[in-house]
């Protein structure tokens, strides 16, 4: 793995704060520990990484395991995935103090030139939520083990994303989560903005939501 | 003044909060474990890195590139030079924003003093305020990350603090009047305490960190 850090100091021309543009779409994908923000990466990487060049920067406690996972699953090089170390704040890394991963998504842009970045956040609670100078688009990520009240306790991640994904959609016989109820309620929820019912495990291939991303990308790209 | 309140705020995003200032190492080794190790360490660590930082901040009329290339000289371990740098760089984006100046262009990751000493002087600080900001952030990066890593008493490590500022003041002075009366950035103070550095060195290669340094 990579981990941030320069060596030298020396001068270029790039801008010095805000958010200098390259061509890439940045996709931030939050939500609870658990619900599967890892295994929804590797699937993207998976359905959309013959098309388009992507890179991902990932703020969950990132081990070699993570590392391994996303090299079997995700079939992207090491040299395209950066973890940030977010000092025991994941929140504060993708909301209230968004430098550090900036600057890796920055340097992946830079020396990859990728159509789409996803940053991955720890994984945290429900009132996590990415700030639009980081990324684009967000995708939150819920799991109907984690109860099926969980869209109606709302929060930004639930209420405003500009994805809800409600996974492991296999298990909720299983852990007694009615569908229907939090349909109605991430509709109640969000209005017009989209929900996804997901299993990875039965759909590895996250298509509903690769599409999704995939219309984000510009019309260049795609 | 509301700019050095500004500039000591955690809630201004200077990229901080991701950096333990060697606190999570020293955790881990078990040397620290609770606020009376926190105290030693911090003691220590003003008296040598806090001067270093302190001086560095406050030195004025040097060639901007050479006071780096000095504290990068007086930060033998490459993890910590690295995470010198990603403060500094982080410091840029966000101070350049706040004051923009042409001194934020000569370098795009300048060591955190250097970055320092160019907001203070970007934003109408005198030098005593960088040297003070520099040795703030040395106290108040550890003592955030004490109280994540260890659950100590935040109203105990925030006396510790305000415990600290007499040492904290004096050690900024000494800074300043270092940085007065070297005549070359090479004549700047070169403290150090080297087994911080060495286990900086030893967290970078760890698996699992939750700080970057």
């Amino acid at each position: 793995m990579h981990r941030e850090g320069h060596e030298t100091g020396t001068p270029n021309g790039a801008s010095g704060g805000g958010r200098p543009r390259g061509t890439a779409v940045r996709v931030g994908i939050g939500g609870p520990v658990g619900g599967g923000k890892t295994a929804l990466v590797a699937a993207l990487c998976r359905t959309l990484g013959q098309r388009y060049s992507i890179a991902v920067v990932t703020n969950d406690i990132y081990t070699e395991e993570d590392a391994e996972f996303l090299r079997r699953n995700g079939v992207l090089p090491d040299e395209r995935i950066r973890a940030v170390r977010t000092g025991c704040c994941p929140h504060t890394a993708i909301r209230d103090d968004i430098t550090a991963n900036l600057d890796l998504v920055e340097e992946l842009e830079a020396e990859h030139r990728p159509d789409l970045v996803l940053v991955e956040s720890g994984g945290d609670n429900l009132t996590a939520t990415f700030s639009y100078g980081l990324i684009d688009k967000q995708i939150f990520v819920v799991d109907v083990a984690g109860g099926d009240k969980v869209p109606r306790k709302g929060g930004p991640g639930v209420q405003r994303s500009d994805l809800l994904v409600i996974n492991k959609i296999d298990l909720a016989e299983l852990v007694g989560a009615d569908l229907e109820v939090m349909r109605a309620d991430a509709k109640e929820q969000r209005g017009e903005l989209p929900t996804v019912f997901s299993s990875l495990r039965t759909g590895p291939a996250a298509t509903e939501i690769a599409d999704q991303v995939t219309a984000w990308l510009p019309p260049g790209a795609r | 003044m509301l700019a050095a309140l500004l500039l000591a705020d955690a809630r201004t995003p200077l990229g901080g909060h991701t950096h333990s200032g060697g606190v999570e190492a020293v955790v881990r080794d078990g040397t620290l474990t609770g606020v009376g190790d926190l105290e030693t360490f911090l003691r220590a660590r003003i008296r040598t890195a806090g001067l270093v930082g302190a001086a560095f901040a406050a030195a004025r009329g040097f060639a901007i590139g050479e006071l780096d290339t000095e504290f990068g000289a007086r930060t033998p371990s490459p993890a910590l030079r690295a995470a010198s740098r990603a403060q500094g760089a982080a410091l840029r984006r966000t101070g350049s924003r706040m004051w923009p100046a042409p001194e934020w262009e000569i370098l795009r990751r300048p060591h955190l003093p250097i970055a320092l000493g160019i907001a203070a002087v970007a934003s109408g600080l005198d030098q005593a305020q960088a040297a003070e900001l520099s040795v703030h952030h040395l106290i108040g990066g550890a003592c955030s990350a004490a109280i994540r890593l260890l659950g100590l008493d935040p109203l105990a490590v925030a006396a510790l603090s305000a415990g600290l500022a007499s040492l904290a003041e004096q050690t900024a002075a000494l800074g300043v009047s270092a940085a007065n009366t070297a005549r070359t950035p090479a004549e700047l103070p070169s403290a150090s305490t080297p087994f911080p550095d060495v286990l900086a060195q030893l967290h970078e290669q760890s698996e699992v960190s939750l700080f970057a340094s």
